[in-house]
């Protein structure tokens, strides 16, 4: 083997090592949306900033989670409620929309393996709480890990969106 | 004449104390209703349906024999089977899903057609599982989950 095949070679790996460092970060810092419809009960109206008072019949969650692998991270959390619109999916006059940007980080991890996230919004308006039942679906919790019951009509799910 | 019946009284008697005592000994464990997609469960019921089918509408009860906590007895309502046509059957107890070897699964066992796979996640709360037992990923507006009826 002449020498200079031979620095071929080593280039070839050190470009191929760094690559895949690359990918590696690309990869944990991606973010991965997921979404789903839930009721409006008080206490997830209370915890994601939404007024007592106003006409919530459910809401429509939309969550870009960074980094899913990690015990913590940033996420965005967006979500749309109002007054149900008869005969759609949808609300009345397209219901009131708001966005954040949060953070979330893990507070255990049962012993079934799942785990349970905290997710709040930098400005400390939306405070959930997630467990995650594998990597596609995630349920909504209390602050001590009960699950939210939903209703004949929605439940407190939120599903991968699949590319 | 009169020992007959008398004797058909009896009869009548005892008939009727073993159907009160087989109903007291069934109770219901749960009635669960939720909203899910449509396609795919109606693929595991081996159930014709059209595309504009967006949602399901189900209404689950569990029932429960004493002395056994294995198996039991639902009724199912959805997909257009309602009131006379509710389906009915056993339900047995499984152990484990595709990520979780201990969660306890109710399978349905739905003559004539396709079982379905239920995951208990919670006391109040069943999820839908795919043949494969991964829980099933809905959309934006509907989700696989039973909700125990609370009154």
């Amino acid at each position: 083997m002449s020498p200079n095949t031979k620095a071929s070679g080593f280039i070839f790996l050190f470009i191929a090592f760094f690559i895949n460092a690359y990918a590696q970060t690309a990869t944990s810092t991606s973010s991965v949306k997921y979404f789903g419809s839930s009721p409006c009960d008080s206490i997830i109206k209370k915890s994601s900033g939404i007024p007592s008072g106003s006409v919530c019949d459910f809401i429509k969650w939309n969550l870009g989670i960074n980094g899913l692998n990690n015990d913590s991270g940033t996420v965005q959390i967006s979500y749309n409620y109002g007054e149900s619109q008869n005969n759609t999916n949808g609300f009345k006059q397209g219901g009131i929309s708001r966005q954040f940007e949060g953070k979330y980080y893990l507070v255990k991890s049962n012993t079934s393996g799942r785990k349970q996230f905290h997710v709040r919004s930098i400005d400390n308006v939306v405070e959930l709480w997630l467990l995650e039942m594998d990597k596609n679906i995630f349920l909504f919790t209390d602050a001590e890990g009960k699950l939210l019951l939903g209703n004949a009509g929605y439940s407190y799910v939120l599903n991968r969106v699949r590319n | 004449m009169k020992l007959k019946f008398i004797f058909t009284g009896i009869v009548c008697f005892v008939f009727l104390l073993g159907v009160s005592q087989q109903t007291s000994e069934q109770y219901q464990i749960g009635k669960y209703f939720g909203r899910t997609p449509c396609q795919e469960l109606a693929k595991q019921l081996h159930h014709a349906t059209i595309p504009e089918c967006i949602k399901i509408k189900w209404d689950l009860e569990l029932y429960g024999i004493k002395g056994d906590i294995h198996s039991g007895k639902f009724k199912l309502q959805g997909l257009g089977y309602r009131g006379q046509t509710a389906l009915e059957g056993q339900w047995n107890i499984l152990r484990g899903t595709a990520v979780d070897p201990g969660a306890i699964v109710y399978e349905l066992v739905i003559p004539g057609k396709g079982n379905l796979l239920l995951q208990k996640v919670g006391d109040d709360v069943l999820f839908f599982l795919d043949e494969q037992k991964n829980l099933m990923v809905g959309n934006y507006d509907f989700s696989y989950a039973l909700n125990r009826e609370i009154k």
